[in-house]
């Protein structure tokens, strides 16, 4: 089976990944990819009011092969809350 | 004419009454057991039981092919065939080697024969399986309410107490499957836990550095299961560290 490796960019920092993952299919590595960005997210929210995170998926090549990112904003109504800070939660 | 076993490097066969270790000793076998060797199949019979000298084995839980999670660890300090103990036949999850063992290992209709036997083999191997299922809460607590980091923390320190050493021959994939966590989730924890100097992270290998430091981190998970045990049987004497 292809080995794809896949790279993390968590807000600037990035994690490579030298060991890389058996998978069958492109479909596969999409799913692997996807699911992966959405169960990093939950670890680190909440964190702040903006965060990126970006999976690049290289193949044994060295080509990435999909990229999948996630922004993630909170945007602050312009009212007062009597000095709380905005809610963050999402 | 008899090769010398030796109890002792159980925890619990070396704790067991001088009687009872005497039922079983004349069916233990030497044995050892590389990676991913089965020690129990799902819905199976179990049919031997075994007490790891060092090494590991893991009981996964499988929710179908390929999605599974670990949910019991079990070394020198414990055994296999907890099911036995209960008075059950058959194995609920796998269970399998996922660091290579050195064990001690008897047929399992042997076993409860010598369960049958004696008052005190039972009472006794009872307080393990405690101490086991106690384990799986707290798997079970941080597998809900603890980060990647977390329980990645607790998992390494639970092998740390296992393993002779202070390296672990583990690769992401391998961790991705105990934790329930996919790779690159496991890739990262692994890089901060490295950042901030508690482990040494290598291709296909981890090298603890700090367990202090990942004590902390477990923030809870990692520590009360350990006192219970040590409550339920004695001291878990952590294999002698040979820090590199």
């Amino acid at each position: 089976m292809p080995l794809y490796y896949f790279d993390v960019d968590d807000n600037g920092t990035v994690y490579p990944d030298d060991e890389g993952s058996d998978c069958d299919t492109f479909d596969r590595v999409k799913e692997e990819a996807i699911r992966a960005l959405v169960e990093m997210i939950q670890n680190s929210l909440p964190d702040g009011d903006r965060h990126k995170l970006v999976i690049k998926v290289r193949d044994d090549r060295g080509g990435v092969v999909l990229q999948v990112s996630l922004n993630f904003e909170v945007q602050a109504e312009h009212r007062s809350h009597g000095g709380s800070s905005p809610d963050s939660h999402v | 004419m008899d090769r010398q076993i030796e109890p002792n490097k159980n925890a619990l066969l070396r704790r067991l009454a001088p009687a009872d270790l005497s039922l079983l000793v004349p069916h233990l076998r030497d044995t050892f057991l590389e990676l991913r060797s089965p020690l129990e199949n799902a819905g199976k019979p179990i049919e031997f039981v075994y007490f790891p000298q060092n090494g590991l084995a893991s009981v996964v839980a499988k929710k179908r092919a390929n999605v599974d999670a670990e949910v019991g660890i079990i070394g020198f300090e414990g055994m296999t065939g907890s099911a036995l103990v209960m008075g059950d036949d058959r194995a609920t999850h796998d269970c399998f080697i996922q660091m290579a063992s050195e064990a001690l290992m008897m047929e399992a209709s042997r076993f409860e024969a010598a369960l049958e036997t004696s008052k005190t083999l039972r009472p006794f191997l009872l307080r393990y399986v405690h101490a086991f299922h106690i384990q799986a809460t707290y798997t079970a607590m941080v597998n809900a309410r603890s980060n990647i980091e977390e329980r990645l923390a607790r998992w390494l320190l639970m092998c740390d107490d296992r393993i002779v050493g202070n390296r672990l021959g583990i690769t992401h994939e391998f961790l991705s499957m105990m934790l329930g966590v996919r790779r690159p989730g496991v890739t990262i924890a692994l890089q901060v836990l490295e950042g901030r100097g508690f482990i040494q992270s290598r291709r296909g290998e981890v090298v603890i550095r700090n367990r202090e430091g990942l004590i902390d981190l477990a923030d809870g998970g990692y520590g009360d299961s350990e006192a219970e045990y040590k409550r339920l049987l004695g001291d878990l004497e952590i294999q002698p560290q040979i820090v590199a």
